[in-house]
């Protein structure tokens, strides 16, 4: 047993010099370099997956020209903290819930990391991880900004995310005798 | 780098699920411009990319759908969409509904007299847990035509779900509360727009029939009595989407207060299973016939449809996941019916613990719910039913909390994803 895992790990450490390192370089549109354990990388995000796999990482920093260093800087610190965090059991809904794929809720550290973003910071970070296709992340922040929406009403809507009121004063009359019933409460 | 470029697409394409559907595509792009959707309407959310920001508005939970819907011309199409359906489901944010022509007491009753209770549509959302009483019609437009006509939901009316993408529910038959006189008319609600319409009324006047959706966006009707009270053996299917109803072949059988489920393996059709004839008032058979669409013709499923070991009243069927399933007290209360192979029952699990008697079972979503009487609790009003689910796919029974008021018996039930 002792000499297989002393084989095992030489094996280990010898692909890990072939592949030269076990971190890859990004480089944000400005400038700014990053580093991110590969194996979280190449998990957590199919863009970079795919590129470690074509071989088309630079070690000199990766460019990801569309994504600014505040964003890159979370999307590694996402990285970093998944990588270290146990999957947990409250993953599985206490509701009532009946659905084939029950909603994933976020984790209480997932929560803990979008929670304390800024709106525009919120913002950069989805676009980053629909960019770098990071279904997880995508799923964790999408979440929180339909966080932002729920039990609010249309006006607080509309203001929270800058959105225009298009509606004429007849199409809101209609629109109040279209849903004139009681599913949903007010 | 064209080449790579190229590989990391293909790895993309490949390993990424179909959930997302990421929005570099710039031929996508332009075809949203194209359709109005670009500058001149603004973005779904100023600073997302539509496909994102519409990822956001799926995951937010149907009780605030209807304000979203208020936001902007946009979000109110984007609520509004088969996609935002289609994508709710994807990201795991679908509520399975169940909609229930449920008995409630007429306003100022609490004598405990068994005067005629109204009945009306309760919307119990299993994934919420919340249980709603839905309007009927549409009370702020009384220039409507509509207003007139818009009742309390018919006494032990039947609902099923409906059309092609099950996101109506109609309200078919039952009694006009004033009368007591059975009425024709039809009332379709369409779940996701919030709106109720008229639909086109039964060919004929019956009580107690079965109904159920057929799987093929069908409703179907059969069995039941004449006014002279005679047991029918007549069956028609209406079709939500084109408003029109046309009818079946006879049944074999005479069948009042027959049981409908659709037919199992979802081709399209419906299994009418026990109910009793003219001459044997409340004799429950235990045989089923099946109506499959594609033969046009009713086919006897045998003479065990019902399990053997319980009354054909306090054994209820329903449609769970494409099969048929019989629910009722005890154990291995719960059975799943092989009518093509062994014409046979199949031990699924036992009943929700302490149920006296299955009022009504339906499938929803991917789940089992039954509402039922409760041994040894007080007759009083939202104590005497209790609801159950359990996932079809095992496990323990979980108890839906009936608030007070959504307590009386349940006559029907159709359920919907939203």
């Amino acid at each position: 047993m002792e000499v297989d895992k002393g084989k095992g790990e030489a094996e280990e450490t010898r692909k890990v010099a072939e592949a030269d390192r076990d971190t890859v370089t990004l480089k944000s549109s400005d400038g700014k370099l990053f580093e991110v354990s590969k194996e979280a990388a190449a998990r957590l995000s199919t863009v970079l997956a795919g590129m470690i796999a074509g071989g088309s990482i630079d070690d000199n920093g990766t460019d990801l020209k569309q994504i600014g260093s505040e964003a890159l800087e979370n999307v590694v610190d996402y990285c970093n903290k998944h990588a270290n965090s146990i999957p947990s059991a409250a993953l599985i809904s206490s509701s009532i819930s009946f659905n084939t794929a029950p909603f994933k809720e976020p984790e209480e550290w997932e929560r803990k990391f979008v929670d304390r973003l800024s709106h525009d910071a919120l913002f950069d970070l989805v676009e980053a991880a629909n960019f770098l296709g990071m279904e997880r992340l995508l799923d964790v922040t999408c979440h929180k900004i339909s966080e932002m929406m729920k039990g609010k009403s249309p006006d607080q809507i509309r203001e929270v995310f800058n959105i225009k009121n298009d509606y004429t004063k007849e199409e809101l009359e209609e629109i109040r005798q279209e849903l004139a019933w009681a599913f949903y409460d007010d | 780098m064209g080449a790579v470029k190229q590989e990391v697409e293909g790895v993309r394409t490949a390993t990424q699920p179909a959930r997302h559907c990421y929005d570099s595509n710039p031929n996508k792009q332009e075809r949203a411009m194209a359709m109005g959707a670009g500058e001149e309407m603004g973005d779904l959310i100023p600073g997302l990319p539509d496909d994102v920001a519409m990822e956001c508005l799926v995951r937010v939970p149907s009780h605030s759908h209807r304000r979203m819907r208020r936001v902007c011309c946009r979000w109110r199409g984007a609520v509004a969409s088969p996609e935002f359906r289609r994508r709710r489901g994807a990201a795991g944010a679908s509520e399975d509904v169940a909609f229930l022509v449920q008995a409630f007491p007429a306003p100022g009753d609490g004598k405990g007299s068994t005067t005629t209770a109204e009945c009306a549509l309760t919307a119990a959302n299993l994934t919420t847990g919340e249980l709603r009483r839905v309007k009927q019609g549409n009370n702020n437009n009384p220039a409507a035509e509509a207003a007139s006509w818009w009742g309390p939901v018919p006494l032990f009316a039947q609902c099923a779900a409906a059309g092609d993408d099950g996101r109506h529910v109609a309200v078919v038959g039952g009694w006009d509360p004033d009368t007591l006189r059975p009425t024709t008319g039809v009332r379709v609600l369409d779940v996701l727009a919030g709106t109720w319409r008229r639909g086109r009324p039964m060919p004929d006047s019956r009580s107690f029939f079965g109904c159920a959706a057929g799987g093929d966006g069908n409703v179907y009707i059969a069995g039941g009595h004449d006014e002279s009270k005679n047991a029918l053996r007549s069956a028609c299917a209406y079709a939500v989407d084109a408003d029109a109803w046309r009818a079946l072949p006879d049944m074999a059988q005479e069948r009042d207060e027959p049981q409908l489920v659709a037919v199992p393996g979802g081709g399209g059709g419906v299994l009418a299973a026990s109910g009793y004839s003219t001459e044997a008032q409340g004799a429950f058979k235990r045989t089923a016939e099946r109506y499959a669409t594609g033969e046009g013709a009713w086919a006897d499923e045998g003479d065990v449809v019902v399990p053997d070991d319980a009354t054909a009243e306090t054994t209820c069927l329903a449609s769970v996941g494409g099969k048929v399933w019989a629910v009722r007290a005890g154990k291995g209360g719960v059975r799943e019916w092989d009518g093509a192979a062994a014409r046979a029952w199949r031990e699924v699990a036992d009943g929700p613990p302490g149920m006296e008697a299955c009022v009504k079972a339906a499938g929803v979503g991917d789940a089992v719910f039954v509402f039922r009487t409760v041994a040894g609790e007080a007759e009083g009003e939202g104590r005497k039913y209790s609801a159950w689910v359990m996932e079809a796919s095992g496990g323990p029974w979980k108890r839906v909390p009936v608030p007070s008021g959504f307590g009386g018996f349940v006559y029907s039930a159709a359920a919907v994803r939203v």
